[in-house]
């Protein structure tokens, strides 16, 4: 019982806090339209509550948990793009195992590239003393 | 009718989100990841109930549209790791736009190897950025904004299935080398994975995601079209 209600009162001040978030993002998409900037509204969001959070006019205490929440449930909310495959069964079942194949190596490649960059970095950085290398062999 | 059967699936959606990832973290098996297993039982209920994807599409679009709150979000975790990513802010920086230039060159390549038309090459260039980044993009570079959405969930499927595989074969145990190529090659979806497995990564993994979409979005139109340039000059 008492677990209960703890949790109820985790997931009421979560969802407060995500009201925060959307006012912050209604903002920034406010912002964005008003001034027809080429970004993202979200993007905009992004660095706005960046902004605040650095200015300290909102406290991390004040939006954590209900960012952890939505960040915690991130791929719900890609379930719909998904299940819109079902649109472009033509194209699929046309050329779907080439596009899957472009997909697969170019995205592989993306894949190495960045891991090879990293660690060219910090192998320079390495070369200095500096804790990255400590932290490579500690992962 | 609509109104009953758009909120009959998104009740559904959500309830077999959340059995489907209790599954997923009992059995820890990759293809039983909720993005995977809620999205086939939809299509396949659709199918059934011999709906269209407008029927399924009525509420949910509403999931789709807290994306844009979700990136908001993001700022927190950046926030929280602040030092450890002004520490590592050039590497990050180096990585994004070394892996969209090879993003860019190897689609390119590959899609005119196997002959596909412009507009689908167009699109395939823009997809490994997040959909709100590459529906700016794609008007751009005169992609098509039916199939961007379609390219960018596959290549964020792919990016989930292949990344622990890759990163395995790598051999490069290091959080910040796998974030950034789960946040680089597989965009939002990428950035999922990385949280799973670890928070770290995750931070990593969204600041590359955003750092490489505003690349793209300032730089790929003037790379694809010296890209298309060069490539031309080649072939003739």
């Amino acid at each position: 019982m008492l677990h209960d209600r703890t949790r109820l009162k985790k997931l009421k001040t979560a969802s407060c806090q995500i009201i925060i978030i959307l006012a912050v993002w209604s903002c920034a998409d406010a912002l964005q339209k008003l001034l027809n900037l080429p970004v993202a509204s979200g993007v905009l969001g992004f660095f706005l509550l960046l902004f605040l959070l650095e200015m300290k006019w909102l406290k991390l205490a004040h939006v954590e948990h209900g960012a952890n929440l939505l960040l915690g449930e991130l791929l719900l909310f890609f379930i719909p793009p998904v299940v819109g495959v079902i649109q472009y069964q033509d194209l699929l079942f046309a050329s779907g195992w080439k596009i899957l194949l472009v997909i697969l190596i170019s995205t592989a490649l993306v894949m190495m590239v960045s891991v090879f960059t990293v660690r060219m970095c910090l192998k320079q950085e390495g070369l200095k003393p500096e804790q990255s290398a400590q932290e490579n062999q500690h992962d | 009718m609509t109104e009953f059967w758009g909120l009959f699936y998104l009740v559904w959606t959500v309830l077999c989100y959340f059995m489907a990832k209790r599954l997923f973290v009992r059995t820890q098996k990759i293809y039983l990841s909720p993005i995977i297993v809620v999205p086939v039982l939809s299509i396949v209920l659709i199918f059934m109930l011999q709906h269209q994807f407008q029927d399924y599409y009525h509420y949910t679009q509403y999931l789709v549209a807290m994306l844009g709150p979700i990136t908001v979000a993001f700022a927190i975790p950046v926030f929280r790791y602040r030092s450890m990513i002004q520490q590592h802010f050039k590497v990050l920086l180096l990585s994004s736009s070394l892996a969209m230039l090879v993003g860019i060159f190897s689609s390119w390549f590959l899609a005119s190897l196997l002959d596909f038309d412009d507009i689908v090459k167009n699109s395939l260039l823009a997809r490994s950025i997040s959909i709100p980044f590459a529906l700016v993009l794609t008007e751009k570079v005169g992609g098509s904004i039916s199939l961007i959405p379609l390219f960018t969930v596959i290549t964020g499927l792919v990016g989930m299935l292949l990344g622990d595989v890759l990163l395995l074969w790598m051999r490069f145990k290091n959080r910040i080398a796998s974030g950034a190529a789960l946040g680089n090659a597989a965009h939002a979806m990428g950035i999922a994975r990385a949280i799973q497995r670890h928070e770290f990564e995750g931070v990593i993994a969204s600041l590359s995601m955003i750092i490489s979409g505003i690349i793209m979005v300032l730089f790929a139109p003037t790379v694809i079209a010296l890209t298309k340039y060069i490539l031309g000059a080649i072939s003739f």
